[in-house]
């Protein structure tokens, strides 16, 4: 038997009922109050179960007519008496710039450590609505893994909902259910707001930790046989990025080394000890710092100290990193150069050093 | 009070459950959003602004991908002052212009050089032949290597420029999305200079060198050469020379003397076949410090290459060279072999005397 045919016989049972049912829908009143709604006469409760559903009948009482405000429903008979109490709007907000996550805490509205929460989630004020994973992040489908206990959902420090879209107002709300036949419908909403992909990037030459504009030079000046000679200035750079996964500093080299067009000679840029070394040109790390996140590092193989240094070539390398969200960081390293007693003279020794800056989002 | 029959009752339970039973799908039924990939970057070779650039594509999908076809980045395009000018060009975005070398140790990105790139906008979208597989363990990473693909804002100093990275199917369903950002600024390059002053050493090993008694039947040769030392990082080496002050052994007391052998001619001469005076000059020691070799050449010393202990070049009043290096050296030596054969009427006396300057100078 077809469904649609299922339904026509049932509707027309539903119109077989006696007259008197109607009857039922008529609300007695005084001059203050009126009975919104009530039954009367006989009735009962039946449930029926199967192994993937269970049903809850009740006959005898009015399932219609929920009396509600701007803050609170109130509906009627036994099954609304036995539900679980709504939750309150939890707390969304977006403690961290986040771009791709939001930090959400549910209310537990007074009910019982055994309640399961499920919660949704929309960005078109539930045109359309998805619901947090039990993973923390969004599905499509709510399933029964996705009902969790308020300790589960993170309990008062709450979870971050995870895999958001960046630039993005989120609205949430939540259910409660504790047992069968006891689930709320969703509380009042919440939102926050994911940020945009960010990163902020910026170099100065300087002595000192100074702000500077372009050009940048540096002269290390003359080089004195079998002596270290540093650059004068260091290279600062600035670094930002709400990237998940942080980011990279990186420097790459036009001749690796220091290079004379006049004497056809370049100082090779080495990884070494230039206090063993006959020649030889490179960069250390001189400091990393940052205001929150990251942390903002040297690069260890930049991470030197005395007159060792790391070669800066024709290759792009990483010279600072950070593997988290980083603020303001700010990191600084120097240049070192030797030359030996048979290194050609010449007053044109130069490298055009390159640095660069990407962000994992 | 109204009593429902036993089948009136459950005809009110069966509509309640159809209702519900067509009404669950509605309710539960959604649209499906896509993930975001763990990671995502783009990292530009040059953040200068209005600057050509090559680049690098990285991404680490969320979940292992199987049905993969297409990748389609779109370079920040907010506005006209921070757009990346992306050229239209497919070659410049596919095939001998796309790389998995040099990717920081990360997995080469599956048959992109293999990808057909289409251009519209600022997007770019790589597609390939057949659906490839991107795990989720991996970083997969390629280059593009033609600055002439894609040129960087005309404005400098701004930041959070966004772009998007997405991985769709063969019928465009998007599969994963993460957006990026990067910056630009008015310049990402430091010059670094430096100048290495010039050096010079020379010394000679001594000032006398005695031949001792002549004789017509043999070559009489120095007692104890002297040899020159010299350094430099002079970068095109250096040259020396040496001047005699009579071209020829001369005796005041008699007025007598023995001149120099032959000539000037870059050849040396041999006092097997002939008397007289001259001068060998040896390479001794090729310092291996340094870029230069030490040589006599044709004007540069030929003149004094004795093949053996009986040749020697000619002398003469003005300087000749007897040797040069091409490149820096940290302590080349030469040594002087003055030698004389006298024929049988040479006058007898004991103060036959010549004198040598010897000198050099670094071709800076």
């Amino acid at each position: 038997m077809s469904i649609f045919r299922r339904c026509r016989e049932l509707l027309q049972k539903v119109l077989a009922l006696p007259l008197g049912v109607s009857l039922l829908f008529a609300f007695p009143a005084s001059t203050n109050f009126q009975l919104k709604d009530f039954g009367y006469g006989g009735g009962g409760v039946a449930n029926g179960t199967s192994s993937n559903y269970a049903i809850e009948g009740i006959a005898g009482e009015q399932n219609a007519t929920e009396l509600g405000g701007t803050t609170h429903d109130l509906g009627p008979g036994l099954q609304f008496t036995n539900q679980a109490n709504v939750p309150p709007a939890p707390t969304f907000t977006n403690p961290a710039n986040y771009y791709n996550k939001l930090q959400l805490t549910l209310a537990t509205g007074g009910n019982p450590s055994d309640t399961l929460f499920a919660i949704a989630i929309s960005t078109d004020n539930f045109t359309t609505t998805s619901y947090v994973q039990s993973d923390n992040t969004v599905g499509a489908t709510l399933g029964l893994e996705d009902y969790q206990t308020y300790s589960a959902w993170g309990g008062g420090s709450g979870f971050l909902i995870i895999g958001l879209t960046a630039s993005t107002t989120y609205k949430v709300k939540v259910k409660a259910w504790q047992g069968k036949f006891t689930e709320t419908g969703y509380g009042p909403e919440a939102s926050a707001a994911t940020v945009g992909a960010r990163l902020t990037f910026d170099i100065d030459v300087s002595a000192s930790d100074t702000d500077t504009g372009p050009p940048y030079t540096t002269d290390i000046g003359s080089l004195i046989a079998g002596t270290v000679t540093d650059s004068p200035e260091k290279i600062w750079v600035d670094f930002d990025t709400n990237g998940e996964s942080g980011g990279r500093v990186y420097v790459v080299a036009s001749n690796a080394g220091l290079q004379s067009s006049r004497a056809g000679y370049t100082i090779s840029s080495v990884t070494g000890n230039l206090t063993s070394l006959s020649e030889g040109f490179g960069a250390q790390g001189s400091s990393a710092t940052q205001s929150a996140g990251g942390p903002f590092a040297v690069a260890t193989a930049y991470n030197l100290a005395s007159n060792n240094v790391a070669v800066t070539d024709t290759t792009i390398r990483e010279i600072f990193t950070s593997s988290a969200p980083v603020t303001s960081a700010r990191g600084s390293f120097l240049l070192k150069a030797k030359s030996s007693a048979v290194t050609p003279a010449a007053s044109d020794y130069t490298e055009t050093l390159t640095v660069l800056a990407s962000a994992s989002f | 009070m109204v009593r429902f029959s036993a089948v009136q009752k459950t005809s009110i339970l069966e509509i309640f459950s159809l209702l519900l039973v067509v009404a669950l799908p509605l309710l539960l039924a959604n649209r499906a959003e896509a993930a975001g990939f763990t990671q995502a970057y783009i990292r530009f070779d040059r953040l200068k602004s209005n600057t050509a650039t090559t680049g690098m594509i990285c991404a680490k999908p969320s979940s292992t991908l199987t049905t993969y076809r297409k990748l389609e980045v779109t370079f920040p395009d907010e506005n006209s002052a921070t757009d990346f000018v992306v050229n239209t060009t497919a070659a410049n975005w596919q095939t001998s212009n796309i790389s998995t070398s040099n990717i920081d140790g990360n997995t080469a990105w599956p048959d992109i050089t293999n990808a057909t790139a289409t251009i519209s906008g600022n997007i770019v979208t790589w597609t390939h032949t057949a659906d490839q597989t991107l795990n989720s363990a991996n970083i997969y990473c390629f280059r593009w290597t033609n600055t002439a693909a894609i040129t960087t804002p005309t404005t400098a100093g701004t930041t959070d420029l966004v772009g998007t990275v997405r991985a769709l199917t063969s019928a465009d369903s998007e599969l994963m999305n993460s957006k990026y950002a990067t910056a630009i600024i008015a310049n990402d390059q430091i010059v670094v200079t430096a100048t290495v002053p010039p050096t010079f050493s020379f010394s000679l090993s001594g000032n006398t060198d005695s031949l001792g008694t002549l004789s017509s039947s043999s070559i009489s040769s120095s007692a104890t050469p002297r040899t020159v030392t010299i350094s430099t990082n002079a970068a095109a080496g250096w040259v020396a020379w040496v001047k005699s002050a009579n071209a020829a052994l001369s005796s005041v007391s008699t007025g007598a003397s023995i001149p120099t052998a032959g000539s000037i001619n870059d050849t040396p001469e041999d006092l097997d076949s002939v008397t007289g005076y001259i001068l060998d000059v040896d390479i001794t020691t090729d310092s291996g410090t340094g870029t230069g070799t030490v040589q006599q050449n044709p004007g540069y010393g030929d003149e004094y290459a004795g093949a053996d202990a009986t040749q020697g070049g000619s002398l003469s009043t003005t300087f000749q060279p007897i040797a040069e290096a091409t490149g820096t050296t940290g302590g080349d030596i030469l040594t002087l072999h003055e030698r004389a054969k006298i024929s049988a009427v040479q006058a007898a006396a004991t103060d036959y005397t010549d004198t040598l300057t010897v000198v050099a100078a670094g071709r800076f």
